[in-house]
C-alpha cells in the first residue's frame, strides 16, 4: 500500500470509519514489524510488544495527525519514540521486575473461555475506576478533561489509566486466544 | 500474543475526531496558566500607577508587542512540537531574531542619544535585579499549564518541546508583567525582559524530557 493509500484509511478512520482504521492497523502492523525487527534483533517477542505499543499510541493519538501532513513520518515517528522509550525502559531493573509482575497477572486470569472474549465481559474484569473511565471516554465521548473532573482526577491520570486498561486488554486478549479461536462479536 | 485482536479491539473505538485538537487543548491550558498568573499578579505587585495613561503610548505597546512576540514564537512552535513528527517551524527562530534584532537597534539607538552618564541608569532603569526573576515567577503557573498540555500530547522531542512550552509560558507571563513594570528603556527590556523569557524556555527545555514523557 502506498502512502496516499495508507493516509487515506488514516483521513477515513478519523471521519469515524471503523473499517478503513482497522484496514490502516493491520496495514501498519508488518511495517512496524520490520521496523522493530531490524532495530531489536534477537528479541522477537519485545519487537511484537513494540508493534501493539506503537498500534496502540497510533490509535489514541491519530487526533493529533495534521491532515495536511504525510502519514508515515508520523507513524515512523512514534515508532521511534517507543524504541527509544523502552529502551530508557529496560535500563531499569525495576521496571523489568513490574512487567513480569503483569505477565503473572495477566496469566493468572488467563483460563478462558470463549465468552471472556465479548468486550463487555473483558471490561468487567478491569477495576473499576478503570471501567468507569472507559465508559466516560470511550463509549459516552467525554473528553479527557471533562472524564478528568468527572473523576476528580488529573487529566494525565485518565490518560495513564486509560492506557492500562487498553493494556489489561491487550494482555487479556491475548492470553486467551492461546485457549479459544472464537470470533468476535462485532 | 495476537496483534489482529488488538487491531479489531482498536477498530471498534473508531470515532469520529474533530480536527484541531492540538490547538484546542493548548488554547485551553494556556488560557487557564495565562489567568492564574494574572491572579498571581494582581495579589503581589500593584498595576503600574500611570496605567491608563501608558495605556495611550506608544512604548507600552511595543514592550507588549516584543513579549507577545515571545509568546507567538512559543506557541507556532509547540504546535509543532506537541506532535510526534513536530519540527520547530522555519522562520519561527527567525522572527524571534527578528524581534530581538529590533528592539536591540532601539536600545542602541536610545543609548547613543542618552547623555553618557545616564546610560547605566537606562540600562539598569530601578528594578533591573528583580525584573528577570519576576518574570520567572509569574511563569510559574503558566509553565506548568503549557508543559501539562504538551504531555497529554504526543511530543517527541521533548527539550526541544520544553523550550517552546518555556517560551510560550515566559512571554505571556512577560507580557503580564508589564501591566506591573513602568519601565520603557528599550536597552532595559532588550536586557531584562528576554533573559526573564529566555530563562523560561531554558528551564523548560531542562524539565521537559523528565516531565513530558507520555506512554
Amino acid at each position: 500500500m502506498t502512502e496516499a493509500e495508507l493516509k487515506a484509511l488514516m483521513l477515513a478512520g478519523l471521519a469515524g470509519d471503523a473499517a478503513a482504521h482497522a484496514r490502516l492497523l493491520a496495514a501498519l502492523a508488518p511495517r512496524l514489524r520490520a521496523y522493530f525487527a531490524r532495530r531489536m534483533g534477537a528479541n522477537p517477542g519485545a519487537a511484537e510488544d513494540l508493534v501493539q505499543e506503537t498500534l496502540l499510541a497510533i490509535h489514541l493519538k491519530r487526533g493529533l495527525f495534521d491532515r495536511d501532513q504525510p502519514l508515515m513520518p508520523w507513524v515512523l515517528a512514534i515508532a521511534r519514540y517507543k524504541l527509544v522509550d523502552s529502551w530508557r525502559r529496560s535500563g531499569r531493573r525495576k521496571m523489568e521486575a513490574l512487567d513480569e509482575v503483569d505477565e503473572l497477572v495477566a496469566e493468572e486470569t488467563a483460563d478462558g473461555t470463549m465468552a471472556r472474549r465479548d468486550l463487555r465481559v473483558l471490561l468487567a474484569r478491569l477495576p473499576r475506576r478503570q471501567q468507569a473511565l472507559l465508559h466516560d471516554v470511550r463509549i459516552e465521548g467525554l473528553s479527557m478533561a471533562e472524564a478528568a473532573e468527572r473523576h476528580g482526577i488529573s487529566v494525565a491520570a485518565v490518560k495513564v489509566t486509560l492506557h492500562r486498561s487498553l493494556k489489561a486488554l491487550q494482555a487479556l486478549v491475548g492470553v486467551t486466544r492461546s485457549t479459544s479461536d472464537g470470533e468476535i462479536e462485532p | 500474543m495476537n496483534t489482529d485482536e488488538l487491531i479489531a479491539i482498536l477498530a471498534r473505538d473508531a470515532r469520529p475526531v474533530r480536527d484541531g485538537l492540538v490547538q484546542r487543548r493548548l488554547a485551553t491550558f494556556t488560557g487557564a496558566g495565562l489567568c492564574a498568573s494574572l491572579l498571581l499578579l494582581l495579589a503581589w505587585l500593584p498595576p503600574r500607577p500611570d496605567l491608563p495613561q501608558a495605556l495611550h503610548g506608544t512604548i507600552f505597546w511595543a514592550k507588549g508587542a516584543y513579549t507577545l512576540c515571545f509568546a507567538l514564537v512559543g506557541a507556532r512552535a509547540l504546535e509543532r512540537l506537541a506532535r510526534p513528527d513536530g519540527r520547530v517551524p522555519p522562520g519561527v527562530p527567525g522572527l524571534l531574531a527578528l524581534a530581538v534584532a529590533l528592539m536591540a537597534g532601539a536600545a542602541v539607538i536610545g543609548l547613543a542619544r542618552a547623555a553618557p552618564d545616564l546610560r547605566i541608569a537606562l540600562w539598569l532603569g530601578d528594578s533591573a535585579r528583580v525584573c528577570s526573576l519576576r518574570i520567572v515567577a509569574l511563569a510559574g503557573p503558566l509553565l506548568l499549564m503549557t508543559l501539562a498540555a504538551t504531555r497529554s500530547l504526543a511530543p517527541t522531542r521533548l527539550p526541544t518541546a520544553g523550550a517552546a512550552a518555556g517560551l510560550l509560558a515566559g512571554g505571556l507571563s512577560a507580557s503580564v508583567y508589564a501591566l506591573h513594570c513602568p519601565e520603557s528603556a528599550p536597552a532595559f527590556i532588550v536586557c531584562w525582559y528576554s533573559l526573564g523569557m529566555l530563562s523560561c524556555a531554558a528551564i523548560g527545555a531542562l524539565v521537559g524530557p523528565a516531565i513530558l514523557r507520555w506512554r
